[in-house]
């Protein structure tokens, strides 16, 4: 069976719910301003991170925060959000044994969302850019993507610097749904995937020379 | 005085839901909510039968099918380890007639594609050897005795159906791309059929789509490169049907909190 060598490769996945905060008007979602915030915990971790991680022992979590929308459309059924950069993206490692587990409560922010999923070792950051979120109405589904740039965290030494730059891209199930919280907006599940190598061409002394002729 | 407040707070987690097993912590739901119950990340993969990726359209009656490893498993499968290095747990959902695509402008500049199956079904697989291709190790279609094969043998420890299954990829008017999949679903047999019962919920997620370009590139922001035949990369989980309790847990679990 051939290998398939991907362009992008999958760096971590995750799920999780979002809010708006801050949310000066409650009655229009992600009006002009207001901020968007989404946190959760992370699933698994691709190749890059996995040796480094351990699941067993430690919660991880991470938080999307510092989006602020800059445009919006909403023809009564489908909504386009346009937000201005930089927001950002941390993740974080928590011992299961000494740690405090992420607890989402109700209406964020509140006593244990964000502080209980932003405590631990600070593992991996960056800010995020060209964030844009889509929503249909009519099938109360939708979705975000937005370029992560990584720069900070302890294990951001084991992604080569040329790989720091990739994307995060999020699934979003609001109600009819009886998973998500009072007060949070929608169910995320996503994942984050970082370009791959670009693979040298190998090349023959014949063909290096042959440019020269 | 003392006592009493350690009752009481110690009743207040009990009914909060507040201690989930160390094992859940990851999945641990919010008090009162049903959770995350199987989550599957990097190696899911979707194809079907008639589907044209450069405008990402599929035929109507074409039948999709999607593949793949599970990642975590979250409460009451807890005791299941998707790492295991001898046994992989894969899924297949199948039986999905797609309904026809429809492609709609979205916001100022983009597209909105839509489509919607009916009839489908999934079954979870606990299999021995882990012999199922990942995204390293994907192969192009077809790949007889490979795909659906390698995802589909083992023990059935879940099977079920599903409602209407709607996967929505927008092209945004910055260009990127946004993809999502949605569907509710209840289990109808396998071996641990017992521990969710047929109660509705959730299987949703992201619906990463091929570029239009595939394989040849380059590719959009949002879109996920796959081997020729393929179609997208989901993303995504089933949550806990509302009728599974909330994670137990033990006495031992909460004096811990409290050492």
């Amino acid at each position: 069976m051939p290998a398939f060598a991907q362009n992008d490769v999958f760096l971590l996945g995750f799920t999780g719910f979002d809010y708006e905060d801050p949310n000066p008007d409650p009655g229009n979602y992600l009006a002009l301003g207001e901020g968007y915030r989404a946190l959760g915990f992370v699933t698994s971790f691709g190749d890059l991170l996995a040796p480094y991680t351990d699941p067993v022992a430690n919660e991880y979590t991470f938080e999307l925060y510092d989006l602020v929308v800059q445009s919006r459309f909403f023809d009564g059924v489908a909504l386009e959000v346009a937000f201005s950069s930089p927001g950002r993206v941390r993740y974080y490692e928590d011992s299961r044994a000494g740690g405090t587990p992420g607890q989402y409560g109700v209406n964020p922010p509140n006593g244990t969302a964000p502080p209980s999923f932003v405590d631990g070792l600070l593992i991996l950051g960056g800010h995020v850019e060209n964030f844009v979120l889509t929503y249909d109405y009519s099938f109360n589904e939708g979705s975000f993507i937005g370029n992560a740039h990584f720069d900070e965290g302890s294990l951001l030494g084991w992604i080569p610097p040329l790989r720091r730059d990739g994307w995060t891209l999020g699934g979003l199930a609001g109600r009819p749904n009886n998973t998500v919280p009072q007060g949070y907006e929608h169910q995320i599940s996503g994942e984050c995937r970082i370009p791959g190598p670009t693979p040298a061409t190998h090349r023959t002394w014949g063909a290096l020379k042959a440019l020269y002729r | 005085m003392k006592s009493k407040i350690g009752v009481a707070a110690l009743l207040g987690l009990l009914a909060t839901g507040l201690l989930a097993t160390t094992a859940a912590a990851q999945c641990t739901p919010p008090p009162g909510y049903p959770g995350v119950m199987i989550k599957f990340d990097a190696d899911a993969f979707a194809y079907e039968t008639s589907y044209t990726t450069s405008t990402f359209t599929s035929a109507p009656g074409s039948m999709l099918t999607v593949v793949g490893i599970v990642s975590l498993f979250c409460f009451p499968f807890t005791d299941l380890n998707p790492l295991d290095p001898n046994t992989e747990y894969t899924f297949v959902w199948d039986n999905l007639t797609s309904g026809g695509t429809t492609a709609v402008p979205y916001g100022t500049s983009g597209t909105r594609y839509t489509t919607s199956y009916l009839g489908g079904q999934f079954r979870i697989y606990a299999g021995s050897p882990r012999n199922a291709p990942t995204a390293a190790t994907l192969p192009a279609l077809p790949a007889p005795g490979v795909v659906p094969d390698r995802y589909a043998d083992g023990t059935m420890i879940l099977s079920g159906v599903m409602d209407e299954l709607t996967t929505i990829v927008t092209r945004t008017s910055t260009g990127s791309y946004t993809s999502s999949f949605r569907t509710n679903y209840h289990c109808t047999g396998g071996t641990l059929f017992n521990r969710v019962g047929i109660d509705v919920n959730l299987i949703q997620g992201t619906w990463c789509p091929v570029p239009p370009n595939n394989p040849a590139g380059p590719y959009p922001l949002g879109t996920c490169q796959l081997p020729a035949g393929w179609g997208a990369h989901p993303n995504g989980k089933w949550d806990a049907p509302a009728s599974v309790p909330a994670v137990p847990s033990t006495w031992g679990t909460i004096k811990q909190l409290y050492r």
